[in-house]
């Protein structure tokens, strides 16, 4: 009896956090302007013109910390394959990052501020989500 | 030329005597065309004569003839095709030999069938068995074959024998000697000498490089970095560590342009472009502001390209072509 009693416990909390997590907007992450300005001003000008963000200003970088703004960019996320797999991929210690300018968001991936510190690493995915959430583009940076 | 040449010259006593041009299929090599010298061309002074190839030939000056850089299924003394094989003939002498198993790697037999190093003098020989997997094994006629480079190049992705060249860039600290035999040291700690080395043996490597006086140095970083394929994590009290006289940070990105990392890097892209990535242009400008030193240069150094970058990430970014190591 008692080990079906904590399989239901561990099930309960479980579920309950992973709710608690997705009712909630992602952190900030500690570059997290500065990497969506990277890629609005130096990156590689074909990116921008690719996505259509040529136009969008650096002064509008903003967190995305809407409710409805954060559950509507997971359930894009959740429904494309390629980014629920990459989505999928994180560990207990990563966390997907939310951004914004006036006509895009940004989505990226990498590790919770508290276990965040610069590193040397490899390349990692960007998404550029148009504010309807028509069309999205994937790069590497 | 197009496509995925290799190009193999025949040389001896310092005189051209024949090319080989071999096709990369899925890093096989099949010999595409055989060019003989027979004097020059009338129009350009092409010194293939009979080569319908000559208006696209750039020109070609051997100074120092690469030791071994043509490998060819040879029939014994002579290197010639098999019979029935659609290859051209080719010339006899340099080398020849073959190996049919029974000779360690690397060895070849001789007409008296004994097993003997191959000659330095380049040629046409059999080095080698296919590996299990065919990768990089020539297969003709029955008999595999393993392309190898030469001291002094280096294999790209491509399959490719590259020269290995000395650094002559317009960044001082790329030139210096004591940097050059760093990145040389580096690479080799990366164990990503070529392409054929499975990339979860590689690690990326890197350290400080210091100006003591007129000198570069570099030093390592400490041991206690955690170093894998794909990134280099510092401990948390990794600025401790930082040298003073700090001018750039140097680490190697253990892949060659085109590779496919995914097996091994999350989320990694499909084929590796080179360069810097945003969180090795993060870690950079943290020392920066560590250092209080908004000048310092970051360096990539991987399979086929010295990169520099610095605070602007981008803008300011130099490649320069694999040098020094």
């Amino acid at each position: 009896m008692k080990p079906i009693l904590y399989s239901l416990i561990a099930l309960f909390y479980l579920t309950t956090n992973g709710q608690e997590s997705e009712k909630k907007c992602p952190p900030e992450f500690p570059y997290g302007k500065l990497k969506i300005e990277l890629f609005l001003t130096v990156h590689d000008s074909k990116y921008r013109q690719k996505s259509g963000t040529l136009n969008e200003k650096k002064s509008q970088i903003k967190l995305v910390s809407n409710l409805k703004e954060c559950k509507a960019l997971r359930f894009y996320i959740a429904q494309n394959k390629i980014y629920r797999e990459l989505n999928e991929k994180i560990t207990d210690e990563e966390t997907i990052y939310f951004y914004k300018t006036s006509n895009f968001f940004y989505v990226f991936w990498n590790y919770k501020p508290e276990f965040y510190r610069p590193k040397m690493g490899s390349t990692k995915p960007f998404v550029v989500i148009n504010n309807d959430l028509s069309q999205s583009w994937l790069f590497y940076l | 030329m197009e496509g995925k040449v290799f190009r193999g010259f025949k040389v001896e006593a310092n005189e051209f005597i024949s090319m080989y041009d071999f096709e990369s299929l899925n890093h096989n090599y099949y010999v595409i065309d055989f060019l003989e010298s027979e004097g020059k061309c009338d129009e350009d002074e092409c010194p293939f004569s009979s080569c319908n190839l000559c208006g696209e030939l750039d020109e070609v000056i051997i100074t120092n003839p690469p030791d071994v850089p043509i490998i060819y299924p040879g029939n014994g003394g002579g290197g010639s095709p098999p019979s029935g094989d659609p290859l051209p003939n080719l010339p006899g002498g340099g080398g020849g030999g073959a190996n049919d198993g029974s000779c360690p790697p690397g060895e070849i037999k001789d007409e008296l069938g004994n097993c003997i190093e191959p000659p330095e003098d380049g040629g046409v020989y059999i080095i080698g068995e296919c590996p299990d997997d065919g990768d990089d094994g020539l297969s003709m006629a029955g008999v595999c074959l393993e392309l190898k480079c030469p001291d002094g190049f280096y294999k790209n992705f491509e399959g490719d024998c590259i020269l290995t060249e000395s650094c002559a860039t317009n960044d001082e600290i790329i030139n210096s000697q004591s940097i050059q035999s760093a990145f040389e040291d580096l690479w080799e700690s990366s164990g990503a000498l070529s392409p054929d080395i499975p990339m979860e043996s590689r690690l990326e490597d890197g350290g400080w490089i210091i100006q003591n006086g007129g000198s570069y140095e570099f030093v390592s970083f400490d041991s206690s970095w955690t170093r894998t394929p794909c990134g280099i994590d510092p401990p948390e009290n990794w600025t401790s560590t930082i040298p003073s006289n700090l001018i750039g940070v140097v680490h190697t990105h253990p892949f060659y342009l085109g590779e496919d990392r995914r097996s091994i890097c999350d989320r990694a892209e499909e084929e590796y472009i080179g360069g810097p990535s945003d969180e090795d242009y993060f870690f950079l400008t943290q020392v920066m502001n560590e250092v209080n030193d908004y000048n310092l240069l970051g360096y990539i150094v991987d399979g086929d390209l010295i990169t520099s970058f610095d605070f602007t990430r981008t803008i300011n970014l130099q490649t320069y072509q694999r040098c020094g190591y």
